[in-house]
């Protein structure tokens, strides 16, 4: 087939005029992401117990933990998609969706009010001891 | 004697993906002196570092440069864990060469493109970035991200692989592997390319070797140093062979990258066969106190990174030396004598990253 670059030619021509397209039409056809993909950070705030170790872990700063008016915050467009929070949150209410946020034309923050666990009661004190006997 | 004329090229020119300011004396067509000027795209990254505690440096040596982002975030890693004696598991140091590899084709294969499209081969441009769309996707499910891989991180790597996995990516490699062979055989056979590439920015051994070359543009001249012979993570205990050509020019230099996206897909083969199971990370407590400086292969050629700690969460200093620092001053070597037309072509072969060499 050397000797004939003419022949080696029409083949590669045909390949790529029946052959399968390497893109896809996208917005017709979405984009397919893997499990693994890292989107964004999602949270279930049922779960949520405000402690701020992902704010505190976060590298860019992009959460936000107010415990006295009870929300969660973040920066989605701060926000660089590493991770950290959702390895540190022992809660495990933080979670990775492998979907892009939307495009924004302003910058937003997403707030989401988190109803604070009921605060542990004290467990009563021990019973005195009497040493009369 | 004919007129002298300055030509300013660049720091915005189409062939040019970064900014790198160049003043050609040109005597008619041919350039006698190539004058380099950088500073456009410094982003003060390094004094960043020390204004970040140390854990946290890793993410910003990831954003030094989009294209060899997973190395700049295993050397500032590993510079940390010299420093502070963290003995990484196996297991983590296989997957770190895993993914090493895996960026050195898709950064290769980049290169071959825009190599391609500035020698006026477009459709062999988009080839080869079909090939890379490949390895990017490799790189996604592994990791989660295309560019911006956000696996390495002192004391090991965050993700591991199951083996089910590593087993299908042997095979896609396989696969990947034999459509880029035609795309290679272009490269090695067509009349254009051989016609834009051969003879051309020539730069002898001894002349690379003194001006200090890195990379595949030192091997293209006949040097055949490699970092990765160091045997840094697991390289030692991996079979490999430095890629060298004799030649010195644009298309030894081509050659180098071509061979060594061969010698990189053998070595990812290694890994997936070789990969102990274990633990990915170890815990580490402390500050790191001391100084340390490593290098490691980058696709471009080597890295250097420094850093000294003083036993507190900031880092004293922070330094690295990227490859296209280096190979400035062979390139300024290799475009006195050429031709205008060639230029683009010249300065391209060095695979510059700007991004990389101001940070």
């Amino acid at each position: 087939m050397r000797n004939f670059p003419a022949i080696s030619m029409i083949r590669t021509v045909f390949r790529y005029l029946f052959g399968k397209t390497a893109c896809q039409m996208y917005p017709k056809k979405p984009a397919v992401f893997f499990d693994t993909t890292r989107g964004h950070i999602e949270i279930d705030a049922s779960r949520c117990i405000l402690c701020g170790l992902c704010a505190m872990n976060c590298p860019v700063g992009a959460i936000t933990v107010n415990r006295e008016k009870h929300y969660w915050q973040i920066d989605h467009l701060g926000c660089i998609v590493c991770g950290a929070c959702v390895e540190k949150c022992p809660k495990k209410c933080l979670t990775m969706e492998n979907t892009y946020t939307a495009p924004a034309n302003s910058k937003k923050v997403k707030k989401v009010n988190v109803t604070p666990p009921p605060k542990p009661k004290k467990p009563a004190p021990p019973p005195p001891v009497s040493d009369q006997g | 004697m004919g007129t002298k004329t300055i030509i300013p090229f660049g720091p915005q020119h189409p062939v040019l993906p970064e900014p790198i300011h160049l003043d050609l004396v040109l005597e008619d067509e041919k350039v006698l002196e190539a004058i380099p000027s950088i500073g456009f795209i410094h982003r003060g990254l390094e004094f960043l570092c020390l204004k970040k505690p140390f854990q946290d440096m890793v993410y910003i040596a990831e954003r030094i440069c989009g294209i060899c982002s997973f190395m700049h975030g295993m050397s500032a890693s590993e510079v940390i864990e010299s420093i502070m004696k963290i003995e990484i598991p196996p297991r983590a140091s296989y997957l770190r060469v895993f993914w090493s590899e895996l960026s050195r084709i898709h950064s290769h294969l980049l290169w071959l493109g825009l190599a391609a499209d500035a020698f006026g081969y477009e459709a062999l441009f988009a080839h080869c970035w079909r090939v890379r769309e490949s390895i990017l996707d490799i790189i996604e499910e592994t990791t989660g991200a295309r560019v911006i891989f956000g696996t390495a991180m002192i004391g090991g790597v965050r993700r591991d692989i199951d083996r089910d996995t590593l087993g299908r990516i042997k095979n896609r490699i396989t696969e990947i592997e034999e459509s880029y062979r035609k795309i290679a055989s272009v490269f090695i056979k067509d009349y254009t390319t051989r016609y834009r590439l051969v003879g051309v920015g020539v730069i002898t051994k001894e002349e690379a070797y003194q001006l200090g070359a890195v990379g595949p543009t030192a091997r293209a001249s006949g040097i055949g140093q490699d970092m990765r012979q160091l045997g840094y993570e697991i390289y030692d205990e991996l079979d490999f062979e430095p890629v060298t050509e004799s030649d010195g020019d644009c298309f030894a230099r081509c050659m180098v990258r071509i061979r060594e996206i061969y010698g990189s897909f053998d070595l990812i083969r290694q890994v997936i066969d070789k990969i102990p199971p274990g633990e990915i990370s170890v815990k580490f407590k402390g500050f790191p106190e001391g100084e340390h400086f490593i290098r490691v292969e980058q696709p471009r050629g080597e890295v250097v990174y420094y850093a000294r700690g003083d036993g507190t969460k900031f880092l004293d200093r922070f330094r690295i030396r990227t490859p296209t620092f280096a190979n400035i001053p062979p390139l300024v070597k290799m475009l006195a004598g050429c031709e205008l037309g060639d230029v683009p072509v010249i300065v391209l072969s060095i695979d510059p990253c700007i991004s990389c060499m101001e940070r």
